[in-house]
């Protein structure tokens, strides 16, 4: 059974410092996903997530355990991505920080080690055309391209049957939450 | 897409970062007490000199004496050397110590704390 955020972090503030990578390893390929929406650049956006994931630790023994780690992970992570591209542009607009908002809390839930087992789940209940885009998009990091490569499935489709995956996904996981 | 993985480089920056931390708190507790206990010894030891400048601790050979007689004059003599010792330093000193004693107590669960991520910081090398 694999442990949770929460007894890593308590671990960690425990003087367990090892414990961290197992929390680098658990958060950094989501928080890459979602940092490159933003920043849209391989190299920015591994900084960004190395910056991050350092904050982080910086304020470890602060986090409070019984709050949910993956929110705070993912709003350093914006905000760093944020200031990365405020930085590059000098102003971003309103529309594009509510968009990665909405999509944070989307990929922060997938992501989160909590529902980490939940999300493979409700995955493995989508229909088939859903279950492989978003099983290749998120859990093998394949962009659409590769994606509709693989598949011989125009771009557009691809991007389709994501969008349709992820509000089904979105769904189930909000019936799993209602429970 | 390729793998992405930048745990060992944070780790790396994490390991970097906590020795600093590590080494600060370190010396900062060292510092702290051993200021302390310097200022207690050299206190102590002005105590000592003011005690036997005023012959004070002749006043305790009454306690080589027969226990009748200790048990006679045993309170009286304390009184006596107590009212001969430079009360100030004597508190002062005594203010230390307490001081010292609490930030050992408190800092307890930091130094178990510290000790474990030295030792992890000692593997990870």
């Amino acid at each position: 059974m694999s442990v949770s955020d929460e007894e890593l972090v308590k671990a960690i503030q425990e003087g367990n410092i090892l414990a961290y990578e197992k929390l680098i390893k658990r958060y950094q390929r989501g928080l890459f996903i979602f940092v490159m929406r933003i920043v849209h650049n391989e190299a920015v956006a591994s900084d960004v997530v190395q910056n991050s994931l350092v904050k982080v630790y910086e304020i470890i023994d602060r986090i409070d355990v019984k709050k949910k780690f993956s929110t705070l992970v993912f709003e350093i992570a914006k905000n760093a991505a944020i200031s990365e591209l405020r930085h590059k542009k000098h102003n971003v607009s309103l529309e594009e920080i509510v968009d990665f908002t909405e999509e944070e809390s989307f990929i922060e839930e997938l992501f989160s080690s909590n529902l980490a087992s939940q999300v493979r789940q409700s995955v493995k209940i989508l229909p088939r055309q859903y279950r492989i885009v978003i099983t290749l998009y998120y859990f093998e990091d394949l962009s659409y391209e590769e994606i509709a490569a693989k598949l011989h499935l125009p771009i557009n489709t691809v991007r389709t049957h994501l969008k349709r995956g992820k509000e089904q996904l979105r769904k189930l996981l909000q019936n799993y939450e209602n429970i | 897409m390729k793998t992405f993985d930048v745990s060992k480089k944070v780790m790396g920056k994490v390991v970097h970062l906590e020795q600093g931390r590590t080494k600060r708190w370190i010396l900062k507790f060292i510092f702290v007490v051993a200021t302390l206990l310097t200022s207690c010894a050299v206190l102590g030891f002005i105590a000592v000199q003011i005690i036997s400048e005023r012959q004070g601790w002749d006043l305790l050979t009454l306690f080589q004496q027969d226990p009748e007689i200790i048990a006679a004059y045993w309170k009286d003599t304390l009184w006596i050397f107590w009212e001969e010792s430079p009360h100030l330093i004597v508190f002062t000193v005594i203010a230390i110590l307490v001081t010292a004693v609490i930030l050992i107590i408190l800092t307890g669960q930091r130094r178990k704390i510290i000790r474990k991520k030295l030792t992890q910081l000692e593997k990870y090398h």
